[in-house]
């Protein structure tokens, strides 16, 4: 028996698995802390479903200023945070579709284990929606025919596991393009230039028709409960997790300082006005705040 | 005055994640290191501690690649996508551009 099956045993004692639609997509920060929140209080095993509005979600290592072409993003209304797990910058929007697994007293899966089930389950909600030549690339990518429709990334502490992807439904992609900061080594392996950049597609263009939201929903949290052999069962975000990630939100998330790390020390290789968009997008600003008012109480 | 040069270079393993590493340099010194991509790292906090040591590490340009390797080995840092030999190879290519 692999070792990470007695982890998954133990994570199933803990009850079913509780699938929850949370999401608060004008104010991504919060949404990153909320993310980081139901993972820290691992109180069941849970699957979150959930969307962002528009934003560059960047790798726990990655610098913005390598990644992100601020002025632009400015430019577009698009913000940026950083989350907590590793990996690639991603973007969000409203036509993208995010799902977090928390593992509770999961500890001896590994981080590739991980990606390979959630690949393999994502690969199957993609067949269930109709769409043919889906695959899990390693590391950490779906593809529909050599195009990635899904990224993943996950984290792991001594007692408990957490991995959670985005998946393209019908994303403007040509934002993604025009706020990324795509170098020449990254398209190395992937024969294709600059000026023909087609990496990734959409579940829209894949089936090539819109498809409702919660079909989307229901078919990732089957695939998923049926690969990590739970029951699901749907249910609500607690206080705790709302307390936590406001806590989160508020230290964390909110701040240029976890937004924009790794920036101080390469601030010599941008100009002060894409500096100064940095610091502007990685910041909530008023309505964002006024988002979440309501859950102070 | 000479103020501090930061040379950035980056490495893609074949088939897997981007390594980007910054040098931060002043005459004949290194004066600090920095190392992002979009690969995952096990231990998490490791990765942060390693980073603390060598942003603001100071060393000749000739025991650079000795020293930086060193702490980056004694990190025991699992590293998923890159491999410590992408870090080695971007790095040398920095070094070798610094003393030219």
């Amino acid at each position: 028996m692999r070792r990470y099956h007695v982890c998954l045993v133990l994570c199933r004692m803990m009850g079913p698995l509780r699938v929850i639609v949370a999401e608060w997509p004008q104010n991504q920060f919060f949404n990153m802390a909320l993310e980081e929140a139901i993972y820290l209080e691992a109180k069941r095993p849970t699957l979150r479903l959930w969307r962002n509005d528009r934003a560059v979600i960047i790798g726990r290592y990655q610098s913005p200023i390598l990644e992100v072409n601020a002025l632009e993003a400015k430019k577009l209304g698009v913000k940026l945070v950083r989350r907590f797990t590793g990996g690639g910058a991603v973007y969000h929007d409203l036509g993208n579709v995010n799902y977090a697994l928390t593992l509770p007293s999961c500890e001896s899966i590994d981080i590739e284990a991980m990606f390979r089930l959630m690949g393999e389950a994502i690969v199957e909600a993609l067949k269930s929606l109709g769409i043919n030549g889906a695959c899990y690339r390693p590391l950490n990518d779906i593809e529909v025919n050599g195009l990635k429709i899904s990224g993943m990334a996950a984290s792991r502490t001594s007692n408990r596991a957490f991995i959670h992807g985005a998946m393209l439904v019908s994303s403007d992609i040509s934002t993604l393009w025009r706020i990324l900061k795509i170098s020449k080594e990254k398209l190395s392996d992937k024969k294709l230039t600059e000026s023909k950049i087609k990496r990734v597609t959409t579940v829209r263009e894949a089936l090539g028709k819109d498809i409702s939201l919660n079909e989307v929903y229901e078919v990732v949290a089957n695939a998923i409960a049926e690969k990590f052999a739970f029951k699901a069962m749907w249910g609500e975000v607690e206080y705790d997790e709302i307390k936590r990630s406001l806590d989160l939100y508020r230290r964390k998330y909110s701040k240029l300082e976890w937004n924009l790390a790794y920036v101080n020390e390469l601030k010599a290789l941008i100009s002060k006005e894409e500096e100064n968009a940095l610091k502007d997008i990685s910041t909530p600003d008023p309505a964002q705040e006024r988002a979440i008012e309501g859950l102070e109480a | 005055m000479n103020s501090d040069k930061i040379l950035c270079e980056e490495k893609k393993h074949f088939g897997g994640k981007m390594v980007k590493v910054c040098v931060k340099a002043k005459e004949n010194n290194v004066r600090g290191v920095i190392i992002t991509g979009d690969f995952f790292v096990d231990p998490e906090e490791k990765f942060d501690e390693l980073t603390n040591k060598i942003t603001n590490l100071e060393v000749s340009l000739d025991n650079a690649l000795t020293s930086i390797m060193n702490i980056i080995r004694n990190g025991n840092i699992k590293f998923y996508g890159i491999s410590l030999e992408d870090i080695e190879y971007v790095l040398k290519r920095i070094l070798v551009l610094l003393k030219q």
